[in-house]
């Protein structure tokens, strides 16, 4: 195998070329640093490649190898993190210039735990400034998505769905908020997972609001998603809201029917009117792909839906806000523009106005909740479009009016989940006319993201769209 | 001007009392922002004020679609209890 076809095989397919021996550690980090080296100049996936601790680690693994060490589940896949989990003696940015000195003393959890399951790390990816969105001039340069260099990767965890997109890493780890992991995922036909809270550590994660981060496997296939949960979840002591419930092989299910599955669309969603049609034609094709691998499919309400984008921005923002009182206060000139101006509106909400975003949010769960006793897995697209345009998206907001429409309308169909603290994955859904890709969205019940990779799984495989190359990489 | 730490909740309940009623207040929604910020000492540069006026607009306007909803038996609890 040419040294470049390595670099597309999935997270899973390498760690079986390696224990195969058709490929070694050395190799595949060589094929993807030299991709890197070749596209990542305009791409912008990553703000620090880690070229020689990547080598370096390869030739160890090789050495293991030959030592007969037993093989772990990611042994010698190059891996790569978003720059919001720490590492230690290395540069952790959170994409922003305010942290461009910072350099941690200790790994994240997950990072210590990705390579404790073989993953070799290539590199800190890109992101939006401080795991918002909307950051108009991005300090570690503009993300650019493989599959239309005009528009947007999603945010935040841009650098992950690029990465992703242009074989530039095998599998990662990104944030997910409100739809940080779900939204690149969708924009750059990846999988994203947002594990149900508590089931990964963030230890060592820079917060963005602490009631609804998580850390989020971003992969090329559903498998080896299941693969990298599998890796870093679990309780953690560094972490304590971590759950202690016991981690299962998320790749058990993987190939088993969903014969007679309960699948509910969630109508709110797919009946907005400013949805883009293709992708609510998309959605109706998927449940068709459900329904012939034996799922019973229904549409369920939750009507509190609707309003998930502003019940979202009343408690991450507000939350974010105030974990970033230091710098509003004292550096805030370093901030881009709309992060700065973002998190100064939010940091003026009255307490009684958060208080009430709160008491939603449980009431919206509870909706969540109760449609869940009635179908096994939520359905809707990951976002109502698809991926817009840079300029489309970091231009300065017109009024208010414009800030409704851009702003808390998208955040509605990832925001729902994070909110109701459920488990939820964004896997490729098709393309437009204009070969842009739809992401599909599926929910579950808290800790069955077994279920869920195995509902996503069946998709997959059923489709295609995974197996699709973005143009020019 | 040097605000006591009385004087300032003072006002801050005020203003906060009279941005969640639906009547509009004598100041523009930029004046607003601005007293807001400086009471609670956020420092807002001239040239953002606009941009987050507008935000802090919406964001009220969007919250204040909560209001219709019957949240009186809701305790706003910050972790989920975990399924069994």
């Amino acid at each position: 195998m040419a040294l470049d076809d390595l670099a597309f095989m999935s997270a899973a397919e390498s760690a079986e070329a390696i224990a195969t021996k058709q490929a070694s550690p050395v190799d595949l980090v060589q094929a993807y640093l030299a991709r890197i080296e070749r596209l990542d100049g305009h791409l912008h996936a990553y703000i620090t490649v880690l070229r020689d601790e990547a080598l370096a680690a390869a030739r160890q693994a090789e050495q293991a190898l030959r030592r007969g060490a037993a093989l772990r589940p990611l042994f010698g896949v190059p891996v790569a993190v978003k720059d919001q989990f720490w590492t230690k003696g290395v540069l952790t940015t959170n994409g922003s210039r305010v942290y461009r000195d910072f350099v941690p003393s200790e790994d994240a959890t997950i990072v210590t735990r990705l390579e404790a399951a073989g993953a070799i790390l290539l590199g800190k990816l890109n992101l939006s400034e401080l795991a918002m969105g909307g950051t108009q001039q991005p300090p570690y340069g503009i993300p650019r998505n493989p599959w239309d260099l005009e528009r947007t990767p999603g945010e935040s965890s841009s650098g992950s769905g690029v990465a992703l997109a242009a074989h530039l890493c095998a599998a990662s780890v990104g944030e997910d908020t409100g739809g940080s992991g779900r939204g690149p995922a969708s924009c750059c036909s990846a999988v994203g997972l947002r594990p149900t809270f508590t089931r990964v550590s963030r230890y060592g994660m820079t917060p963005m609001c602490w009631f609804t981060d998580a850390a989020s496997p971003m992969t090329k296939t559903v498998r080896d998603c299941a693969l990298v949960l599998g890796a870093i979840a679990g309780y953690d002591p560094q972490d304590p809201s971590t759950s202690r419930r016991p981690v299962p092989d998320y790749t058990a299910p993987l190939g088993q029917s969903i014969r007679g599955m309960r699948v509910g669309l969630i109508r709110e969603l797919q009946e907005h009117d400013d949805m883009h049609p293709e992708v609510r034609q998309a959605i109706y094709d998927a449940l068709g792909v459900f329904r012939a691998l034996g799922a019973e499919v229904r549409e369920i309400s939750i009507p509190l839906v609707a309003l998930a984008g502003a019940i979202f921005v009343g408690v991450a923002d507000t939350e974010g806000a105030g974990a970033r009182d230091e710098i509003l206060r004292h550096r805030a000139a370093e901030l881009d523009p709309a992060s700065r101006t973002r998190l100064q509106a939010a940091a003026l909400v009255p307490a009684k106005v958060y208080n009430r975003a709160m008491k939603a949010r449980v009431l919206l769960r509870q909706q969540c909740m109760q449609a869940l006793q009635r179908v096994d897995i939520l359905v809707s697209a990951t976002m109502p479009h698809p991926p817009p345009k840079h300029s489309a998206l970091t231009a300065p907001f017109r009024g208010a009016e414009d800030v409704r429409s851009r702003f808390f309308f998208r955040r509605a169909y990832t925001g729902c989940h994070s909110l109701a603290a459920l488990p939820a994955i964004s896997i490729p859904g098709g393309f437009t006319s204009d070969r842009l890709p739809i992401g599909l969205q599926l929910g579950a019940r808290p800790f069955a993201e077994a279920t869920l990779l195995q509902v996503a799984h069946a998709y997959e495989q059923a489709t295609s769209w995974h197996t699709r190359r973005a143009p020019g990489v | 001007m040097t605000l006591t730490h009385t004087h300032r909740i003072r006002r801050l309940s005020v203003l906060s009392r009279n941005l969640l009623r639906e009547e509009a207040m004598a100041l523009s929604k930029e004046d607003r922002v601005r007293e807001l910020a400086r009471l609670v000492d956020i420092p807002i540069m001239e040239s953002d004020l606009a941009e987050v006026a507008d935000r802090f607009d919406s964001l009220l306007q969007e919250l204040a679609r909560l209001t219709q909803l019957d949240l009186a038996d809701i305790q706003p609890v910050t972790i989920f209890p975990e399924e069994e």
